[in-house]
């Protein structure tokens, strides 16, 4: 018996796979087994650590590695310090283990994750520092993706706050570490220079730390005011590279192709599918399936249609913390080492800033007095460093910064002695600057850059148009008389004042058409008045009261508005009829305090009708009949010689009734708003001989489709094609011919004549 | 639920409201405000653009609002006709864009008034603070009488989304007639209705309340 048990103990210890499974199957049974390989792994590790480099050690240390994290949860109380052994070792000699030892042991720990033997926080806190120590590049992307799909894992069902905090902020302590290195440049000598090897680690650990946020963020798991902080703080961090990432994460610029491909992938082959269905087994599973792939499909398609074009990180800028603090630090930083950034990096830090400064309606003061350097037409990237400053200006920016930013801007783009590109990008930046804040022009000014409107390039007179259009808009005065246009003109004569300053054009007062809905209402009620008295049907009106209310029956006030609202049904049931059905009731019991009976109507009518919105809640009927009479309106002043203003407003909306979700407020700019229209050059031969064959490509050569056909397989040429193609002078003097040429008149004629026998005789 | 919006209750809620805040047991030592309040759906404030208006009410919704007027020195002559408390351009200098300083004048009072002169001096002077509270001052020319315009301001209400889908404005008082809740509710109501973007089918929940008292859905 003993005997025996020394062989199995003798065989198992050789054979770990084999005791593996035992242990799985009866923990109990083989505990002698397993404390005895516990303790030869506690013997081995205590070995392990004092050398590490040797070879068949460590072969023999990472077998026993895998089959303690195999069995340690039938073991939880024995193995309680093996998984953090694990770790300890893993972070306190990673550079003296092989590469072997370390993907085991990474591979170890997220096995007992996996097993549930370790939280994944503990994971984390010994997967975050390995990031950027690993040197090897698939165990990198191991990490990696173990911590996203952990972290994602974590966050499936409902929002996991603790780990999340304890992420975030061990991520904002990566950041953090490295914040207080001196700033280093990318610019000239500094481009390729050798950082300080403490900076270097803390920038890579930063860079991972930005890196992973900017991906949870990106698919929608981290979406808090916490995750931004971490990206906020990694924007004043000493190296270029960590900032730069962190200012792509704002601007959401750089992961749009990337993310496209991915969205591709993701959305499901339906016709495939459907397929699929109609060959293999049906089954409930199956039908379900289908169903779900329908419906992503049919979401991931929306969202495409969303964001089609790229969109700013709107609701990061949102979530920023202290704008205020936040804008100042990147204008100091952009100012103190202006010296020492690339162009490329200030301009990034510029767009930034400008995005944070609208977007936020902040005052940044200095910063207009830094972008005026940079501001001549031979400067790179002009158009970039316009928009920036076109964006940042906003309703409530103080005008007196603004106006020498403008001056300068006139006096370096808009003069004779540059190209016309050069004034027409000059005129449109100075037009999104105006935009935002009308009141920094001044009326000499305006009317200089005004006179390019009979300019004969394109791109400038339409941006010197699209000025005086803004001016008619926001502020006609400013422009001479001859500009105005008649809507602003008789907006002048009319007593209309421009916005006072800080006050954003959005904001809308009072309901805008809601004049029109009453001349409506009350026209139709003429109309009823008029019908009605006569015929007098009491039984016909009876019925709608019945059904509204039955409450009071000689109400006479009360049919006058069912009567009106009639015509409004019908407009809007095309829209929704269900919801109309219900909103007939609300309307009719309206006025059932009017006391006044029929003479008294009469007078009674306008003064009611004038505070329509005070006395009667507005039905969807009565908003598509607003909307429908706005857009009425807006047509017949376009017919009537209303001008683009008046198209404009009826584009806008027509827009509107589509619902045209995609159309957005223009708070962003890009570079063809300042670069305007431009009319194509002449295309050179190279560019026309490439089109001509990107024309070709992919098409059959022009042809007969006959002798195309005959091409293809190789024949010998018939007798015919022989005859046909033989030379001339030998036809000439072949013995047929002559012997034509030679017939007397009578032999012709019988030849004739039996031809023409022939001939009638094939038909 | 959504078809029982009509005139005849409003007026029924209010009238409800009304009484119980007047004649109730539960009567309070001073003027309960009437609030509106309004839940959205449909409706994403992070991408869609959040939407802002102001109308003027009929009648006077908070007689007892905080005003206060950043003035110039002839300004500051007519505040004191008024009994309005004002601040110069060198007070505000005090202030010297300390955030907390600016946060706790947004605070104090409930609307701004400024001298035409002044107003655009004042995103420097305050910083952002002001326009962030949505309190930023409305500008009076010295043509226009002052009382007349604090009139005008008291009355009017701003509609203004932020980050969240509800919101509320203060609609009346209590001591106000019942046509006269009425007719600010419904203005309101129309007005909020119209800026939305599909109109009704953007309004979750419509509710009036009282300071103190029990909230009535109205919608």
């Amino acid at each position: 018996m003993g005997k025996k048990k020394t062989t199995r103990g003798v065989l198992l210890t050789a054979n770990l796979p084999q005791l593996q499974n035992l242990i799985k199957r009866d923990p109990e049974g083989y505990k002698d087994e397993f404390v005895q390989q516990l303790n030869h792994y506690e013997s081995i590790r205590r070995i392990f650590e004092i050398k590490p480099d040797d070879d068949d050690d460590a072969r023999r240390f990472r077998d026993l590695v895998n089959f303690l994290s195999q069995v340690a949860p039938c073991y939880p109380k024995e193995t309680a310090e093996f998984p953090p052994q694990l770790s300890s070792l893993l972070l306190g000699s990673y550079a003296t283990l092989s590469p072997d030892t370390r993907k085991a042991l990474v591979h170890n720990l997220v096995l007992l994750r996996n097993k549930d033997v370790i939280s994944s926080l503990e994971l984390l806190q010994t997967l975050f520092p390995l990031l950027p120590r690993t040197t090897s590049s698939t165990l990198r992307t191991f990490i990696r993706k173990t911590i996203l799909s952990d972290i994602r894992t974590a966050n499936l069902k409902s929002k996991n706050h603790k780990l999340n905090r304890a992420v975030q902020a061990m991520l904002f302590g990566m950041v953090e570490r490295g914040m207080d290195g001196e700033v280093q440049g990318d610019k000239g000598k500094l481009r390729g220079h050798k950082h300080i090897e403490g900076l270097k680690i803390s920038g890579e650990e930063a860079m991972w730390a930005v890196t992973l946020t900017k991906e949870l963020w990106k698919k929608g798991i981290w979406n808090d005011a916490k995750s931004v902080s971490i990206v906020a703080l990694g924007c004043f961090h000493p190296i270029i590279k960590v900032q730069s990432a962190a200012i792509h994460f704002f601007l959401g610029s750089e992961d749009e192709e990337a993310e496209n491909s991915d969205e591709e992938e993701r959305i499901p082959d339906l016709k495939h599918l459907q397929h699929k269905r109609t060959v293999t087994k049906k089954t409930v599973s199956g039908e379900r399936k289908m169903e779900k792939a329908i419906k992503l499909a049919r979401k991931r398609r929306a969202e495409k249609q969303n964001n089609g074009n790229s969109n700013p990180n709107f609701p990061a800028l949102q979530l920023l913390h202290d704008p205020q603090t936040f804008a100042e630090k990147l204008y100091e930083g952009l100012n103190k080492y202006d010296q020492r950034f690339s162009l490329d990096h200030k301009i990034l830090i510029m767009q930034l800033l400008s995005r944070v400064m609208g977007s936020h309606k902040l005052c940044v003061l200095g910063f207009y007095t830094y972008i005026v350097k940079y501001l001549t037409y031979h400067q790179l990237r002009i158009t970039v460093i316009l928009v920036s400053l076109a964006q940042s200006a906003h309703d409530l920016t103080p005008p007196d910064v603004l106006t020498p930013v403008i001056y300068k801007l006139a006096k370096e783009f808009v003069h004779p002695g540059v190209s016309s590109e050069v004034i027409a990008a000059g005129i449109n930046a100075i037009r999104e600057v105006c935009r935002r804040q009308p009141w920094c022009m001044e009326e000499d000014l305006l009317s200089d850059l005004v006179e390019y409107h009979k300019s004969k390039d394109k791109g400038v007179f339409t941006a010197s148009r699209s000025l005086i259009q803004l001016y008619r808009d926001v502020n006609p005065n400013m422009l001479h008389r001859r500009h105005r246009g008649k809507a602003a003109s008789m907006g002048i004569q009319a007593g209309s004042q421009p916005l006072p300053f800080g006050h954003a054009p959005e904001a809308a007062v009072g309901i805008e058409g809601l004049e029109l809905l009453e001349e409506h209402l009350e026209q139709k009620k003429a109309e009823a008045d008029n019908e009605a008295f006569p015929a007098d049907k009491e039984d016909d009106w009876n019925g709608w009261e019945v059904e509204s209310d039955g409450s009071e029956e000689s109400d006479s006030g009360s049919w006058i508005d069912v009567n009106s609202e009639g015509p409004s049904v019908e407009v809007s049931d095309s829209e929704d009829e269900g919801k109309l059905a219900h909103r007939k009731v609300p309307v009719v019991d309206d006025k059932m305090d009017g006391d006044s009976q029929t003479p008294a109507e009469a007078e009674e009518a306008p003064a009611r009708v004038q505070t329509l919105a005070t006395t009667k809640i507005l039905t969807p009927a009565d908003y598509v009949m607003l909307n429908e009479l706005r857009i009425q309106a807006a047509a017949k002043a376009v017919e009537s010689g209303g001008g683009s203003a008046a198209k404009r407003k009826l584009a806008t909306l027509e827009a509107n009734r589509k619902l045209d979700s995609n159309h957005q407020d223009n708070t962003f700019l890009s570079e063809t708003d300042i670069l305007g229209p431009r009319k194509k050059a002449k295309a050179d031969y190279a560019e026309r001989m490439e089109s001509i064959q990107k024309g070709r490509e992919g098409r059959e050569k022009f042809g007969s489709s006959k002798g195309k056909k005959k091409h293809e397989t190789p024949t010998s040429s018939t007798n015919r094609e022989k005859a046909r193609n033989k030379p001339i002078m030998m036809i000439l003097g072949s013995a047929a011919v002559r012997g034509k040429k030679k017939q007397s008149l009578r032999e012709k004629q019988r030849r004739l004549r039996a031809h023409i026998e022939k001939a009638k005789k094939a038909k | 639920m959504s078809s029982k919006l009509s005139v005849a209750s409003v007026r029924g809620s209010i009238k409800d409201l009304l009484d119980k805040a007047n004649n109730g047991e539960k009567r309070r030592n001073f003027v309960e405000t009437i609030e509106l309040q309004i839940g959205l759906k449909n409706y994403d404030p992070q991408r869609d653009k959040r939407f802002s208006g102001t109308v003027k009410l009929p009648h006077l919704p908070r007689p007892r609002l905080a005003l206060c007027i950043l003035a110039d020195a002839n300004d500051v002559d007519r505040a004191k006709q008024v009994d309005l408390e004002y601040m110069t351009a060198d007070d505000l200098k005090k202030l010297n864009k300390n955030k907390k300083l600016v946060k706790k004048l947004a605070k104090k009072y409930d609307a701004f008034l400024s001298s035409e002169t002044l107003i655009k001096q004042i995103p420097r002077l305050l910083g952002p603070g002001l326009s962030k509270a949505g309190k930023f001052p409305t500008p009076i020319s010295p043509a226009e009488d002052l009382g007349n315009k604090l009139i005008e301001v008291k009355s009017t209400i701003k509609f203004q989304l932020k980050k969240v889908l509800c919101l509320g404005v203060a609609v009346g008082h209590v001591q106000m007639t019942e046509d006269q809740v009425l007719a600010n509710v419904m203005l309101s109501i129309n007005f909020l209705v119209s800026l939305l973007k599909k109109n009704w089918q953007n309004v979750k929940s419509l509710h009036i309340k009282t300071t103190m008292g029990k909230p009535v859905r109205l919608f």
